[in-house]
């Protein structure tokens, strides 16, 4: 049935989409008083195309903003108009264009960097959207990325969207972030439409994305569009620089801990161009140096790289790829290698100047491995997926807009196979039970202005899930993997009765939701609105992880007959306001969201290489709700925002039945990722030409965690004992960060431009607690708290430069 | 096989952490006093297996060192032809022994305690270990500082599911270390368990020892070590619970005990560092 009701909605997307062929005709016709005035928008320097600019025509008051390949569509009367193309740190443009026909106006626009002081800087760059029914969504350009003061002057993606309102993560060295109290699994994190499964190098202390390269992000924390599914809480949206097609450039920088150095230039001039771009960390190689660690290393490197090649003004194609690894290697005897690697063939087409699409095909994956010569071993996993995606934009007028498309990924997991490395090893081959499944999707999406005060923007996704073979499927008493003792009172391991084999590609579970967005905003006036918006996310994939933040260790795995998909409600209001002549903004949002199916871990589970993770896992549920306020200012030589997040996340897994107490004896317990409180402060200060200076504090309510209320002895070992899960919490996390950034002024006069980034993180040197363990001390046999923290004041210089 | 996973797993996080850790004060909330029994019958190769030691205690202050005792209560061991063997206590030291217990491999076994009018019960099997044939010694560099690495061999039964508890105890540490295995991944081979430890000298001792142990007390091991906080914490740690054992109080459900009632055969090796 559910082939069928695809199929269906496949063919009558395609009967729409062959409509549009012939729309030109249609509109000559039909409309005769209304024209298309459609194009790009590119950096003048570069030709890199630039998303999310704001392309506006005073005269009607109405505009639109360019796409995620920088192309924009407007349909408007016939007439006069004086184009106001703006957006943040470009100049604004204003063009006069006479729109008597279908017109095709490419917009070049130069960075504010490469213009004078006295130059007036057209406001309204930063100020916030106040019409359009988006919400929930934040955006930060690489620019203000940059100037953040980081640990170890490593400029940081991730770590940057701490700052932002309802973001959070579980402290420094750390991977992975929460949106709204949501897991770190919950958010999907996509680079050029690619998933990237795990975000972090070095476990957490830095982001996999080279900050040279990526042009664009996006964090969108609730009113999700209808074009994204897959994960419960949030997406991120990230695009890779295209790489300049008018001539050739370099940048990179020296830090502390990596270099970086990006290349990108024309293929054939204005038509096509590459980038590559790699980073590496190079600590390791002062390990060399001392003799008792040269045998061991710790590095890591990523290479992104893009080839864009313009066909001709209807079609563009980009060929993007990723690869990334981890290295770890003590003296041989362990070696560690993990990283993410994607493959991304786009095909960017203009069925005609109102009907933008793009067909993407995907190939990504992410591997863990771990040799282990001291025991004669070697574990291999990862998960590899094959992605494609049609999607398609309607521009039909400047009051609607149509998204709609089809997506479809198949997974492989492997979750683990394990080689003996020598033949005495005693190790036995094997391999853990793959997993393939497979994930197609359908959504129509509409933008629409309802009235002057109204705008509204809905859709629906129908997404299906099937779990395949070839597999072999455990088969347990009543359907449960896990079973209840009465007679200790705890959730314990079953033991399967059979199994059920299934051959390759046959059907073993499958799901299917129907996923609503919706979102609206009414304009109060001019300068303020309020926005309402309601998502349901569905999450099909899981990750198995006890840890309250992602370890490279983690496994993904797909939903199954035990497993259930996480299904996310979430509601979501807010307040918006530009004032002082949209020198600042002020947005207010509450939301309430409700996840179905989290999965919550029995008692001590134990997760590495377990084979039948459903043994250990109970479906429970978790909620979040929270207001997030955020003040901000947009111009002048200070700038920068502060918010605060007041919010709540628990869950709670009850008995299945009345003899069973639940997980936590069923009670609704704080997740990992609570956080009462949240305040990020950020600013920078633009002293002169010279000189600018950036300041960031962040202060959070500390982890829940579990500490021990008493201890006991057995067999010698000193053992402490625990009441409910999460009743306390480390100490408050802060810290202030600074940084100050020179430009020498030489470089007015010569094509390389360089920077120098002095910074110190966590200037008073707070201890922030990363976790706190309670163990006999060995030496004194006495019991003691222990703090493990990461990082002290940590003073940085780095040296950036391009020509 | 996991376990040496994680051997290394904290020992990474050890050599990547360590620099970073410091004690600190934290109040600690303590739950009223739980009883403790620690029934461990061990029947080491070799001997009758007659003598037994059963311990009960209580839980306590996290950060006391005083483990107080629990005296007067009534211990016996039954097994399945209805034999009882009685354990008597030491008067007011919490330590309970039998001198005629009689072990019989894969013989199951009914434990009783009474204390203060409520009556603990456990059931189990003995579980039977195999024979350690030798004990390999290697330096281990590069890891920060030198560790000594000690393997010590045995050949895993083939065509049996085998849980094995570890034990390490050098002479010059106060307490031993232990580890859990069990045999998934090396069935019916030759293969070790594994201790890495540092600051040692020639001419020191230690004293090794492989039990057999149930699964139910694999799983329970796995998880008290774990909590026992010997995983060294760091990113890895899993969040803890309380550890509950195969005793249950057959008067009042909810005030359960801890500690466990496991019966191992186990096999020993005394080694001196060379």
């Amino acid at each position: 049935m559910n082939a069928k009701l695809i199929y269906l909605l496949s063919a009558t997307l395609l009967l729409y989409f062959n409509s549009m062929f012939s729309q030109d005709i249609n509109t000559s016709n039909l409309s005769a008083q209304k024209f298309t005035l459609s194009g790009t928008v590119t950096d003048a320097k570069s030709n890199e195309t630039i998303i999310g600019v704001n392309v506006y025509i005073p005269e009607l008051k109405t505009g639109t903003i360019t796409n995620e390949y920088g192309f924009y569509s407007i349909t408007i009367p016939k007439g006069n108009y004086k184009v106001q193309v703006s957006f943040m740190s470009f100049q604004t443009l204003t063009e006069s264009v006479n729109l008597n026909k279908n017109t095709k106006s490419n917009f070049k626009l130069f960075s504010s960097e490469e213009q004078l002081q006295e130059v007036v800087v057209t406001k309204d760059r930063k100020a916030t959207n106040i019409r359009k029914a988006e919400m929930s969504i934040n955006k930060l350009s690489i620019a203000t990325i940059k100037k953040m003061p980081v640990v170890l002057g490593e400029v940081d993606v991730l770590k940057s969207l701490l700052l932002l309102p309802g973001v959070t993560n579980a402290g420094e060295g750390a991977s992975g972030f929460n949106v709204r109290g949501g897991g770190a699994d919950q958010n999907l994190i996509l680079l050029d439409e690619a998933t990237i499964f795990n975000s972090s190098h070095v476990f957490g202390f830095f982001s996999v994305f080279n900050p040279d390269a990526i042009k664009d992000l996006k964090l969108y924390k609730g009113g999700i569009p209808a074009r994204f599914g897959g994960r419960a809480s949030s997406v991120l949206d990230m695009y890779q620089k295209d790489g300049s097609s008018s001539g050739f450039h370099m940048n990179g920088g020296i830090g502390l801990i990596s270099s970086r150095l990006l290349a990108e230039g024309p293929i054939v001039k204005d038509k096509g161009s590459f980038l590559i771009g790699g980073r590496a960390s190079y600590a390791h190689l002062f390990l060399k140096l001392s003799e008792e660690q040269k045998n061991n290393a710790a590095y890591f490197y990523d290479l992104n790289t893009k080839l864009s090649y313009k066909l001709n003004p209807n079609n563009n194609l980009f060929l993007s790829g990723y690869f990334g690894r981890d290295v770890f290697s003590l003296n041989k005897s362990f070696t560690n290698t993990y990283g993410n690697s994607i493959l991304n063939l786009r095909w960017n087409h203009l069925y005609n100047d109102k009907l933008f699409s793009n067909l993407s095909v995907i190939y990504s994956d992410y591997y863990f491995g771990l040799g282990l010569d001291l025991a004669n071993f070697k574990w291999d996993s990862g998960i590899k997926n094959y992605n494609i995606k049609y999607d398609f934009k309607n521009y039909i007028s400047d009051k609607f807009k149509l998204n709609f498309g089809v997506n479809s990924i198949y997974y492989d997991f492997n979750p683990g196979t394990i080689y003996p490395t020598s033949i005495n090893s005693g190790i036995n081959y094997k391999q853990l039970d793959k997993k393939y499944a497979f994930e197609p999707a359908i959504y129509v999406a509409a933008e629409q202005e309802i009235s002057k005060k109204i705008s509204l923007s809905y859709g629906l996704r129908y997404s299906l899930f099937y779990r395949l073979g070839q597999s072999n499927i455990n088969l347990y008493t009543n359907n449960e993997p896990v079973t209840f003792d009465q007679y200790t009172q705890t959730y314990q391991k079953a033991t399967p009765i059979g199994t059920q084999f299934y051959d390759k590609n046959k059907v073993i579970k499958s799901y299917n939701y129907l996923e609503p967005r919706f979102s609206i905003a009414y304009e109060l006036d001019k300068n303020q609105s309020i926005k309402a918006s309601y998502n349901r996310m569905v999450q099909y994939l899981q990750l198995v992880s006890n840890t309250s933040s992602p370890t490279p260790l983690d496994v993904w795995m797909p939903s199954d007959n035990y497993i259930k998909p996480q299904i996310a409600d979430q509601v979501a209001l807010g307040y918006f306001k530009n004032f002082s002549d949209n020198n600042y903004s002020f947005e207010a949002e509450t939301f309430y969201k409700k996840i179905q199916n989290r999965m919550d871990y029995i008692d001590s589970a134990d997760l590495v290489a377990n084979e039948a993770i459903e043994q250990v896992i109970l479906n429970g549920q978790m909620r979040s709700y929270g207001l997030e306020l955020m003040l901000r200012k947009n111009e002048g030589k200070l700038t920068g925002w502060i918010s605060y997040t007041l919010s709540k996340s628990e869950q709670q897994t009850p008995g299945r039945n009345s003899s069973e107490i639940g997980i936590n004896n069923g009670q609704w317990y704080s997740s990992a990722y609570d956080k009462l409180h949240n305040l990020a402060v950020t600013s920078s200060y633009n002293l002169n030409k010279k000189w600018s200076f950036g300041a960031n504090f962040i202060l959070q309510s500390g982890q829940p965690v579990t500490y021990p209320n008493g201890q006991y002895t057995y067999q010698d070992i000193v053992v402490p004992s625990y009441g409910l899960r999460n009743e306390n919490r480390l100490p408050v996390y802060h810290h202030l960060d600074i940084s100050a950034t020179l430009t020498p002024h030489k470089n007015d006069k010569r094509s390389w431009k360089s920077e120098w980034v002095f910074s110190i993180y966590n200037v008073y040197n707070r201890k922030n607690a990363a976790s706190i363990n309670f163990k006999q001390n060995a030496d004194t046999g006495n019991n003691e708290a222990l703090r493990t923290s990461i990082f002290g004041m940590v003073p940085s210089v780095s040296y950036n430069f391009k020509f | 096989m996991k376990n040496k996973i994680n051997i290394i797993i904290v020992l990474f996080t050890a050599v990547f952490f360590n620099s970073c850790q410091d004690v600190v004060d934290i109040p600690l909330n303590t739950e009223n006093p739980k009883l403790v029994i620690d029934a461990s019958i061990i029947w080491q190769k070799g001997t009758t297996g007659n003598n037994q030691v059963i311990k009960l205690s209580t839980t306590t202050d996290f950060y006391t060192n005083v483990i107080p005792p629990v005296s007067g209560a009534t211990v016996f061991i039954k097994n399945s032809s209805n034999i009882i063997f009685n354990f008597t206590e030491t008067p007011n030291t919490g330590i309970y022994l039998c001198n005629n217990f009689i072990p019989v491999i894969d013989e199951t076994y009914s434990l009783t305690v009474i204390n203060n009018g409520q009556n603990y019960t456990a059931k189990e099997t003995l579980k039977s270990v195999a024979v350690i044939t030798s004990v390999t010694q290697e330096k281990q560099s590069g890891l920060g500082t030198d560790f000594l690495k000690l393997k010590t061999f045995f050949n895993d039964p083939a065509n049996a599911e085998n849980y094995y508890l570890y034990k390490y105890k050098f002479s010059k540490n106060l307490k031993p270390e232990y580890s859990v295995d069990d045999d998934q991944f090396f069935q019916g081979n030759n293969f070790f368990s594994l201790v890495l430890e540092e600051d040692t000298a020639a001419g020191q001792t230690v004293e090794i020892t492989h039990y057999g142990i149930s699964k139910a007390n694999y799983n329970y091991m796995t998880i008290l070590l774990g909590v026992a906080g010997s995983s060294g914490g760091g990113p890895f740690q899993t969040p803890p619970a309380t550890v509950r054992g195969n005793i249950k109080n057959e008067s009042n459900f909810d005030n359960y005990p801890l500690g466990y009632f496991r019966l191992s055969e186990s096999d020993v090796r005394n080694y001196t560092i060379q």
